[in-house]
């Protein structure tokens, strides 16, 4: 992987993330994991990026975290994560940002 | 099964340099997310795809830190090693200009007689050497040069040198020096030496002063001293004849102290 695609995939990362948080409530192997399969592939993500961004939004009130017990044979408690009222409004600024950014880039890429 | 991936997680944490609670942190994420991928896949595998502790430790770090300064103080507070980053404040702006950058702030927290100065240097440099066109410091070098000691096309300290203009305690000047005492082609101040000397105690070419020696003098008298009675055009009058041919406006600046 040329060293652009780390720097562009680091950019947009904390986006996707919220994104899926905004539609479901997930815990870290399942962002992973969704990721994963909605990119085919693109964004596959080790754990040493996601969990820190994932501490990075949580200690910014973006999104927060909870403990669901017991719901499966493994009886090993989940750490879900969802979006908060601030996370929302963060998330809308995000897009906001993403779409200026994009549009801009695109119109220099590709007139 | 839980007690390698506790070996794993406890591995891993180990090459991490973090505060306890983000190790904590990290420590039940981990436990957790390695058991939820070996419901689906074998723990050698999982671990196989993860990497070595080492590399796991790693990745976090670069997630964690954004700047990797960060990691190398952490580092140094775990090891009780004097970082010595944190000795200085520091400010480089990203912007550069011809291979400075356009505003350098290196400055020492505490100074020692051990301990070297820092250097600054910028376009706009400031500490405690500082060198740009623009500098300010203890010791500065540049352009434009403000500081104790102050070296530079037109300096300003406490001493101050320069090719061009020079104010200062000390002033030694190229052209034109200004200060406590003041050396130059121009010299202007309690003590002015100089090929055109104004001051307290002048001694010149041209010397106008309170006490006054040279080839064209106009001095005070025992036992006050004083130039009340010397007009601006006396003293323009008598540089211009000593100095046909030097600049009208470079002769007014040696008359502004006259009324």
């Amino acid at each position: 992987m040329y060293e652009i695609g780390r720097q562009l995939k680091k950019g947009v990362i904390e986006i996707l993330v919220m994104k899926l948080l905004s539609q479901q409530n997930m815990y870290g192997y399942q962002i992973i994991q969704t990721l994963d399969d909605n990119s085919n592939g693109i964004f596959k993500m080790k754990e040493g990026t996601l969990y820190p961004i994932l501490y990075r939004l949580e200690d910014e009130g973006l999104i927060e975290s909870y403990w669901e017990h017991g719901l499966d044979k493994r009886g090993v408690p989940r750490k879900y994560y969802r979006v908060t009222v601030r996370g929302l409004r963060g998330l809308d600024d995000m897009l906001t940002e993403w779409k200026i950014f994009n549009d801009s880039v695109n119109s220099i890429l590709w007139g | 099964m839980m007690d390698k991936i506790r070996e794993y997680v406890d591995d891993v944490v180990s090459y991490v340099y973090a505060s306890e609670a983000i190790k904590e942190r990290i420590s039940k994420d981990l436990y957790l997310h390695i058991t939820e991928a070996c419901s689906r896949s074998s723990l050698e595998s999982v671990l196989l795809n993860m990497g070595s502790p080492q590399e796991v430790a790693n990745e976090f770090m670069e997630g964690i830190y954004e700047d990797k300064k960060e990691i190398a103080a952490q580092m140094y507070r775990e090891n009780n090693v004097p970082d010595t980053s944190i000795d200085y404040y520091e400010y480089k702006s990203p912007y550069t200009f011809l291979g400075l950058p356009l505003v350098h702030i290196k400055a020492r927290r505490r100074h020692s007689s051990r301990l070297a100065p820092s250097t600054a240097k910028g376009i706009f440099a400031m500490g405690d050497i500082a060198i740009g066109v623009f500098s300010f410091g203890g010791l500065s070098l540049g352009l434009f040069s403000l500081g104790g000691l102050s070296i530079g096309l037109i300096s300003l300290g406490g001493i101050a040198v320069s090719a061009l203009l020079s104010i200062g305690g000390l002033a030694v000047g190229g052209a034109l020096a200004i200060g406590g005492i003041a050396i130059g082609y121009g010299g202007m101040g309690g003590l002015a030496l100089g090929k055109i000397a104004v001051g307290g105690l002048a001694r010149g070419h041209v010397a106008i002063g309170g006490n006054a020696s040279g080839q064209f003098v106009i001095s005070g008298e025992a036992p006050d001293y004083v130039l009340n009675h010397v007009s601006k055009e006396e003293v323009y009058q008598l540089i211009q004849s000593a100095y046909p041919n030097l600049s009208r406006w470079m002769i007014r600046i040696f008359t502004l102290p006259f009324s």
